[in-house]
């Protein structure tokens, strides 16, 4: 019988036998055949990625507007980014965008943990209580803007709680005030982005080896030192991965910032891509929104950079 | 007892015995199920109830908000999104399925390419793609079209499609294959009587998936689309917020409506889709 991992570390699906000492890939009809299923993949992103992103960088140093956006686009060089990198409002929403991620990833870290421990247990309440998460985290990111625009107006459910047990008297202006727009919008994201990672965290503690807390437990350890120093450890590779995932999710995120505050007062609870966004289709300069966005996809390439590494780490 | 099971009881009565567990459970009923209360509570009440008293735990429920709610518009819009969802969710499947089976196996340099390429691919958010994107789909007369705007949403998924599925054709075992190889299957014979069928637990998480996540889509769909009579109910639904503003009442009930397939999804699929939550990110 043929060792399965041989084969699979060989590279090949056919029949073929490696001649001799092959320890490389094989280059077989029956691989080359196989490889040609990744067609249809290729050509849909080299025509709706690819395409797309090398039509971004060229917008992003030409002169694009309403009037000349099916038309010829004149070169101005690096004038966009001059523009965008001299003007504190760029630099202002580059400082929220920082913000609002790190208050998402914070929160879906250590909340999510928290959740993933309280919920470990599978019991009616704890079986209801993530049931309700996950619906949360299902359900379109407008329908929860929309209920939190709700919750956090002046006279809305938050303020009147909180009015009731004496935490304030109840007019916070958490969605129209400048100072507090970027942290309204943060926290509600992370309401939306904890139940991804307490589900992926309590599936991670499920999976643990328990001979790593036998040999604690000779050694005397206590049960919480058992949880904080080996749990916490063991579930790295999760919060690795997760920080990754919720880093680009909060990078990404759009609906709830449009629906809760429309990224102001002005451009006080805007992240990068979002007013990239916003110079493209309310101001319609769209040479200018290329830019902000090639600035804001530099910042992030970063961390896509981590991903790839761990992903492929992993994978090998 | 497993060991399993021993590890397991120890972390359960360490976490039981803590009263600081019970807390974090009755905050997180806080957290999380009360405000969902609140949206289906808030969409059987009248806007002067509202007005009112914002928040009630007992009131007198009325269906004025739905009478209102149900306009052929909202109709229009939830066939819009069924459509736009579905015709998603099969493209993406049409391009990610073979493509996940050709990078299941094989540690070549076009593997290692084509992955990197698709990791790569997902980190562009959707508000910036979508700058180019409108230019390109209109130069191709795709703009303004739900086709258009289906290309766009499947860019979204497919990456995370492909990511998705190749545990699953991965762990298929290569005896099988190689015996249908044997047998005289062709390569597509090989997917689609072989592979496929033995990864359809993954390939039905991952398409539930995609059926959820562009249900929810909003950036492509109001950029994209320049009828309101084509908008799926993320797009009407956040239109609406601006207009509605005060209408608490009915645009609790939009959100719902908007909602409630997920939940028919969601009952029905549970279990799926807490399995695909899990699949792509523990390895």
């Amino acid at each position: 019988m043929t060792p399965t991992k041989q084969i699979t570390t060989l590279g090949h699906s056919g029949l073929k036998e490696p001649l001799g000492r092959r320890a490389g890939k094989t280059f077989n009809s029956t691989s080359l055949r196989r490889m040609s299923y990744l067609l249809p993949l290729a050509v849909f992103l080299t025509a709706l990625s690819l395409y797309p992103s090398l039509q971004m960088l060229r917008m992003s140093v030409s002169d694009v507007g309403i009037a000349n956006i099916n038309g010829d686009w004149p070169l101005v060089g690096f004038e966009n980014f001059v523009a965008i990198g001299t003007s504190a409002e760029f630099w202002l929403v580059a400082g929220n965008t920082l913000i609002y991620v790190g208050v998402v990833l914070v929160l879906s870290l250590v909340v999510g943990f928290a959740a993933a421990l309280a919920t470990y247990q599978s019991r009616r309440t704890t079986r209801v209580v993530l049931a309700a998460m996950i619906l949360v985290w299902a359900i379109p990111p407008v329908v929860s803007a929309s209920l939190w625009k709700f919750l956090l107006a002046k006279n809305g459910a938050v303020n009147q709680v909180l009015e009731a047990v004496g935490l304030g008297s109840g007019d916070v202006l958490w969605l129209s005030s400048p100072d507090l727009a970027i942290w309204s919008v943060a926290l509600v994201t992370a309401w939306v982005s904890i139940p991804f990672c307490a589900v992926v965290l309590r599936a991670s503690m499920l999976s643990l080896n328990p001979e790593l807390f036998e040999s604690s437990e000779l050694d005397g350890a206590r049960k919480w030192q058992a949880v904080w120093y080996i749990t916490i450890p063991m579930l790295r590779p999760a919060f690795v991965t997760l920080t990754i995932l919720v880093i680009m999710y909060a990078v990404k995120a759009y609906d709830i910032i449009f629906v809760l505050t429309s990224g102001g007062p002005g451009t006080a609870s805007m992240t990068l891509p979002y007013l990239g966004y916003q110079t493209a289709f309310a101001n319609f300069e769209f040479g200018l929104a290329a830019a902000t966005a090639v600035a804001a996809g530099l910042l992030i390439g970063a961390v896509g950079f981590a991903y790839i590494r761990e992903t492929s780490r992993s994978m090998k | 007892m497993t060991r399993q099971e021993v590890l397991r009881k120890k972390i359960s009565s360490y976490v039981r015995k803590r009263p600081i567990a019970r807390v974090a459970l009755a905050l997180l009923v806080l957290l999380y199920m009360v405000p969902l209360y609140w949206l289906v509570a808030t969409s059987f009440r009248t806007g002067q109830d509202i007005a009112s008293s914002p928040v009630a735990i007992f009131f007198d429920p009325t269906v004025d908000a739905y009478a209102k709610a149900f306009t052929p518009t909202v109709f229009r819009s939830v066939l819009n999104t069924l459509i736009i969802s579905l015709s998603t969710m099969l493209l993406v499947l049409l391009i990610a399925v073979p493509a996940a089976f050709a990078l299941a196996r094989g540690k070549s340099k076009v593997v290692v390419l084509a992955l990197a390429a698709v990791i790569i691919v997902q980190i562009i958010p959707p508000a910036s793609a979508v700058i180019p994107l409108f230019s390109v789909l209109s130069s191709w007369g795709l703009a303004g079209s739900i086709g258009g705007l289906v290309l766009a949403d499947a860019t979204l998924f497919v990456p995370f499609a492909v990511l998705l599925l190749i545990p699953f054709f991965s762990a298929i075992p290569v005896e099988i294959e190689e015996a249908a190889r044997i047998d005289g299957a062709s390569m597509f014979t090989l997917l689609a009587r072989v592979c496929a069928p033995v990864a359809r637990n993954g390939i039905f998480s991952v398409a539930v998936f995609v059926f959820v996540l562009t249900w929810g889509e909003l950036v492509y769909a109001i950029s994209l689309l320049t009828d309101p009579k084509d908008y799926p109910m993320s797009a009407l639904i956040a239109n609406s917020v601006g207009n509605l503003g005060i209408q608490w009442d009915l645009l609790m009930a939009l959100a719902v409506i908007g909602a409630i397939p997920i939940l028919a999804v969601f009952l029905l699929a549970q279990k799926q889709l807490t399995e695909g939550l899990t699949a792509g990110a523990v390895k």
